[in-house]
Order: structure tokens, then sequence, then C-alpha cells
């Protein structure tokens, strides 16, 4: 069948593209630093997005504030209070992205507010982020035992230091889980066969029934 | 060309499920033994085309290959790309499982409706005298261009009519639709045009076409009987 022999021809092209392109998904990334929340949207695989409306939004899903990223994607937030955030961008056409900020991972101490006991109470905690659920734990040992043997400035000091430290690992992981891996792809179209051969197994029966 | 999740309404993703589910029920009947094995070829390439992008101003692009899908499968389209946009959502997180069926459905129907009309136009030339060799060679290239560049050009408009059913202004999101889609439209012509222009030549029956029907007038005219 000649037909099978082009797409067999058009599958094998593209997969020599497919190790450096794929992914058509909008990502954001965040990481907060002191009070100040920094990131960028980009495209997996496809560079930063040039033109996208970002906002962030507070534990209870309220949009908190709004703005668009500059030239090279990135974006900042000045946050007001000590609680989890959500950042949604919006680059059009349908593509949106979350990230989730936990406020493990910001420092109480620069808020000088207490967190109200009964909303901390009504909001689950958002899972952390690949990569993250480490980290924030680390951080968050040793913010409380600096804060019994230091001052706060000490520790919003190591914070900082350990934020700006882990971001490029945070920023590896998250590349690396958005590779798309030429076994997935291999995978995939196992899946279609699989799927095809199923149907045909299914018609098979029902024609033999008949 | 992908919604993702959270975006559209309740009110539409359902319809577009419902209307998903009802096109791959009809696909699947009309899916016989010997058009299964083009029909998961047809779902690989299209599951692998989506994956290469090209950047296109703020956003990015990637091929589709609706238009061709409909042509060679008719209604067959439907669950191949149910099937394959299942798998990237599941795989690679491209749209999302609940905007499943609008995805397939703004997807599916253009292919579908372009195909059909398409191979209805190209039997019906097929069969006149000479049409073979004569107008049909040389409209080859054309109707390829048009199933191509029209299939992506209607997913565009529904991929727009979608995001404005959920509050985005209709043509503002078609404007960005269309706009972004235009290389893909032209990419996706030329490729369909190729494609067809070959299958005409080596395969006429894989679009539909029977050859000396028995019925039609180039038939009974080399029979002698016109």
């Amino acid at each position: 069948m000649n037909i099978l022999k082009i797409c067999f021809i058009f599958l094998i092209t593209a997969f020599f593209y497919a190790h450096h392109a794929q992914a058509h998904s909008v990502k954001v990334f965040a990481y907060p630093e002191g009070r100040v929340i920094s990131g960028y949207g980009y495209f997996a695989g496809a560079g930063r997005t040039k033109k996208a409306k970002v906002f962030l939004m507070g534990a209870d899903a309220r949009e908190i504030a709004e703005t668009e990223v500059n030239e090279k994607g990135e974006f900042q937030f000045e946050i007001p209070t000590y609680q989890n955030y959500k950042l949604r961008l919006d680059a059009g056409e349908g593509h949106i992205a979350f990230f989730k900020i936990n406020k493990q991972n910001l420092d109480e101490s620069l808020f000088n507010v207490t967190p109200d006991p009964a909303q901390t109470g009504a909001v689950t905690n958002p899972p952390g982020q690949p990569g993250q659920i480490a980290a924030s734990a680390t951080m968050q040992n040793m913010a409380q035992s600096s804060g019994k043997m230091t001052n706060a400035l000490t520790k919003a000091d190591i914070d900082q230091i350990i934020a700006r430290h882990i971001r490029p690992l945070r920023e590896q992981i998250e590349a690396s889980d958005e590779k798309r891996r030429f076994n997935d792809i291999l995978g995939a179209i196992g899946y279609i066969v699989g799927i095809m051969g199923l149907i045909a197994f299914w018609q098979a029966r029902r024609d033999k029934n008949k | 060309m992908h919604i993702v999740d959270g975006v559209l309404s309740h009110p539409v993703l359902i319809t577009g499920a419902v209307a998903s589910t009802v096109g791959v029920a009809v696909g699947l009947r009309q899916m016989t033994a010997d058009k299964m094995p083009v029909t998961a070829i047809l779902t690989s390439v299209f599951f692998v085309a989506s994956l290469i992008h090209v950047p296109v101003g703020p956003s990015s692009v990637h091929m589709i290959l609706n238009g061709l899908m409909g042509m060679i499968l008719g209604w067959s389209a439907f669950p191949a790309i149910v099937i394959a946009l299942l798998l990237q959502a599941v795989f690679f997180g491209f749209g999302g499982l609940s905007v499943l069926g609008v995805n397939a459905l703004n997807l599916a129907l253009p292919a579908i409706l372009i195909g059909f009309s398409a191979r209805l136009f190209i039997n019906r030339i097929y069969h006149t005298r000479n049409g073979q060799n004569g107008i049909l060679k040389k409209m080859t290239f054309l109707i390829g261009l048009l199933v191509g560049s029209l299939s992506v050009g209607l997913t565009s408009l529904g991929v727009a009519a979608s995001l404005a059913l959920a509050g985005e202004g209709f043509i503002a999101a078609a404007k960005l639709t269309l706009l972004s889609h235009l290389p893909v439209m032209v990419l996706e012509g030329v490729l369909t045009a190729v494609m067809i222009g070959f299958l005409l030549k080596v395969k006429p029956a894989i679009l539909g076409i029977q050859a000396d029907q028995p019925h039609t007038k180039q038939y009974h005219s080399e029979k002698g009987v016109i």
C-alpha cells in the first residue's frame, strides 16, 4: 500500500525533528524573592511567551493583581500578604497555564501579619510542585531553627540566599519535566496500534456474532 | 489549536463531548477492517505532526493534517483524532481530558465536511470523459490546496467560536487564531495537494474513487455502449 509508505516516510522524517521541536503548551514558572514574585511564561520547548497577561490570585482564588509580560516573557508581582498564591498566565487562543506558590516558600516575618487561623483552616494546601517539596521542607526547617537562634533579618537573609541558589535547580527540574521524550512518542504510537487492534478485535467479534 | 482545561464553560464542554461521542460512534461503524491500517497510521501521523511546531510571532503553531485525514478516512477521522488527542493530553499535557470533546469536534468536523465535499467533487470529475487525464490533473493541486488550507481555517474558526463562548470576543479571537495559523494553512495546503496528487496517480481507490464503475459514462464509452 503506497499510502502506508508515504506515511512511514513522513513519520520517520518527523522523528528527526521531534527531539528539538514539540510542545505547544504554554507554561509559567515563578519564584518568590522577599515580597516579590518574579517569573516568566514560555512555550514548552519554544521560547518565551512574548505577549501574555498574568494574573495573581490569592488562596480564595480571587484575582489580586494583573500584569503583562515584557519582551522576555518576564513579569513581577509585589505580594501583599502571607498566604498561598496561584498565578494564571493567559497567552490567548486558549493557551493558559497555572503555577502555585506555597506560603511555606514565603518569609512570614516580612509581612508582619499573623495568618488568620480561620482562613488557613479553610484553605487546603495545594500540592507542591515537583522539586519544591524537598526544598520547601528544608527551608521551613532552617527558618524554624534560625528563628529560634537568630533575629528575623538573618532568617530572611538565609531564606533569600537559599531561594536564589535553588532557583536554577527548580528551573532545571521544571524544564526536564517538560522535555518530550522520544520514548513517549514511540510509546504513544504503540498505544495507537494497540487501540486499533482492540477496535479490530471488537469488530471481528461483532461480525462473528452476526 | 488545542484549547486547555479550565478555559471553556461547562455547556460548551458538554456539547463538545456529546457531539464527539456521536462522531466517534459513527466513525467506528464506518471503519472497516481494510481501512484500519490506514486509520492507525494516519492517527500516528497526526499525533507526531502536532508535536512539530513553528514559533510564529508571540504564539506557536503546529501541523494539523486534518484535511488529509478527512479526505482519506471520512467519518473514521473522528475516532482517529480522538485517540491522538487523548494520547497527547495524557502523555504531553496538550489540551486536556475535559476539553477533549471540543478539541476533537473543532478538528474533525471541518476535516469530514471538507474531505467529503472534495471526494465528491473529485469523483465527479474523474468519471467525466477524459476526466482522469485532463481536468483532474490540472485541478488536483488546487483541490488539495483548498482541502488542506480550508480545514485548518475552519478549525481556527471553530477554536475562535469556542473561545468566544467562553468570554473572549469572537472577532478578536478569530483574527488572532486565523492570523497565527496562516503559515500552517499554506504549508498544509501544499502538503495535502502533493499527497492527493500522488494518491490519485498510484491509488485513487483510497480517495473513494471506484475506477471503471459500470454506471459511468467512461465505462460505457469504452465498452462501446455509448
